[in-house]
């Protein structure tokens, strides 16, 4: 098919009009753009700030964005919508049931299958004339330093401390400009992080122990605030591609229920771990977040279950999810929310397996009894990831 | 010097409050502040190196300088997504 291409002059400083020499054709890539772009890039070409070189620009970029969730699924969509010619999606997460009430790119009909991939489809639909790659893969110590460099600028969307620190350190060591946002309820931040820093490390220099860390499932949150944060890593994404002022090293708060959003001007930290005066991270590396003793694994929970000495199951979680499904055994029920007056009543002949819904108030109640000297074990990734495993992914939530 | 410490996330809860009020040596640092939070909210320990302090619209640094009457925000990493 043969595209209509249009020469235009928008840009052309009005003084200059006058000089015959700055009506003439000027080299198409850098002054052409189809009809059709034109169209649905008008309103763009139609700002100051952007104009046809911005737009240029926005087609020349190449951005990935990391996880495609509450944060990725809005971010991506506004950056594919204003014409960034290069997006590379990445999550290794399949639809489910409990994400449809804040990731607006996924429908019924999705439940089960590759987020990144769908998430392809539909932006493909929305902008036919941009590259997209979905990649269904998790940032692991062995990619990330490919996948960044690979790439102008990063948007970080993922909903764990261990990748937001992978992506944060491979971003600095590649030199690649990095929007994080991230958010826990009604709060949240969105920060610019350029090359050469501040880096995350001068916010939070290592991450907290696993057990003290929240995500989503456990926290709960309203589907709104992702797609505010979302948005606004977008906004900044966009600014950052486009040179609009201010480009400055900023972090936004976002309190949603005060309905503020604070700026704070960042630093950069001398003893920060990894842009400081004397960095001791070098290199991303895996497991940054600390896991502790008792850990089972939920390959290895059928195995046990079958075996001679089945433990005793403990479900910390609330009697709302235990009508969704529970893991067929030996067990008892006690609610996290009373483990803490409640924990001396646990037999103490029986090995216990503790499990919730994802695996952190397991993790929390597991230090609890550690702490008083008892011994137990608790179930990584709790009920989804056992789910997940034995290929029940229908009844997560 | 009087200072008040407003937690934000999931720090408010583990502190119990909305904010809190102290008093600090005239020319004490930030970390000067967060030694003695840490000291008084064993709470705060698992963050003792995840910890934001910004004052305003500036963040701190360790070796900042605190001033009589500053508000001083607390904020953990925050990892939903």
């Amino acid at each position: 098919m043969h595209s209509k291409v249009s020469i235009y002059t928008f840009g052309v400083p009005r003084e200059n009009l006058t000089d015959p020499k700055s009506l003439m054709v000027q080299p198409p890539s850098h002054r052409v753009f189809t009809d059709s772009e034109l169209r649905r890039y008008a309103r763009h070409l139609a700002l100051p700030e952007v104009g046809p070189q911005g737009q240029q620009r926005l087609k020349a970029a190449r951005v990935l964005v990391v996880g495609m969730g509450g944060l990725g699924c809005p971010a991506a969509q506004y950056l594919a919508a204003a014409g960034v010619g290069r997006l590379t999606l990445v999550d290794d997460d399949l639809v489910e049931l409990s994400n449809l009430q804040r990731q607006p790119l996924y429908t019924e009909d999705d439940v089960g299958r590759p987020k990144a991939e769908v998430a392809a489809t539909r932006l493909r639909a929305l902008n036919s004339a941009i590259r997209i790659e979905p990649l269904v893969e998790l940032v692991s110590a062995a990619n990330v330093l490919e996948l960044t460099q690979q790439h102008d600028l990063v948007l970080d969307g993922t909903d764990s401390l261990e990748a937001r620190y992978l992506l944060a350190d491979g971003c600095y060591l590649t030199g690649v400009p990095l929007i994080h946002a991230a958010l826990r309820r009604f709060e949240g931040q969105v920060v610019l992080f350029p090359p050469g820093g501040p880096c995350y490390r001068c916010l939070f220099p290592r991450p907290p122990p696993l057990e003290v860390i929240e995500d989503c499932a456990m926290a709960g949150v309203l589907g709104a605030v992702p797609g505010l944060l979302g948005s606004l890593q977008a906004l900044e994404a966009l600014k950052w591609l486009l040179l609009i002022e201010p480009r400055e090293p900023r972090l936004l708060l976002l309190d949603g229920l005060a309905g503020t959003i604070q700026p704070v001007a960042l630093a950069q930290r001398h003893s920060c771990p990894l842009c400081g005066e004397s960095p001791t991270i070098t290199a991303p590396v895996d497991g940054q977040v600390s896991c502790q003793p008792g850990e089972l694994a939920p390959e290895e929970l059928q195995a046990e279950l079958e075996g001679p000495a089945p433990p005793l199951l403990v479900d910390l979680r609330e009697p709302w999810e235990r009508n969704l499904g529970q893991i067929p055994g030996k067990e008892l029920h006690l609610p996290f929310s009373q483990f803490a007056q409640r924990q001396d009543e646990l037999p103490r002949e029986q090995e216990l397996l503790l499990y919730c819904h994802t695996g952190i108030q397991s993790a929390m109640a597991l230090r609890q009894l550690q702490q008083g000297g008892r011994e137990a074990r608790h179930l990584t990734g709790g009920i989804a990831a056992w789910l997940r495993e034995t290929g029940q992914q229908e009844r997560l939530y | 010097m009087r200072l008040t410490v407003k937690p934000f996330a999931q720090l408010r809860e583990r502190l119990g409050t909305e904010a809190l009020e102290l008093e600090l040596p005239a020319g004490a640092t930030v970390a000067e502040l967060l030694e003695r939070l840490l000291a008084e909210h064993p709470a705060l320990a698992p963050f003792r190196e995840s910890l934001l302090l910004a004052r305003g619209a500036e963040m701190l640094e360790p070796g900042s300088a605190l001033a009589e009457g500053d508000t001083v925000a607390l904020y953990p990493p925050f990892s939903g997504g």
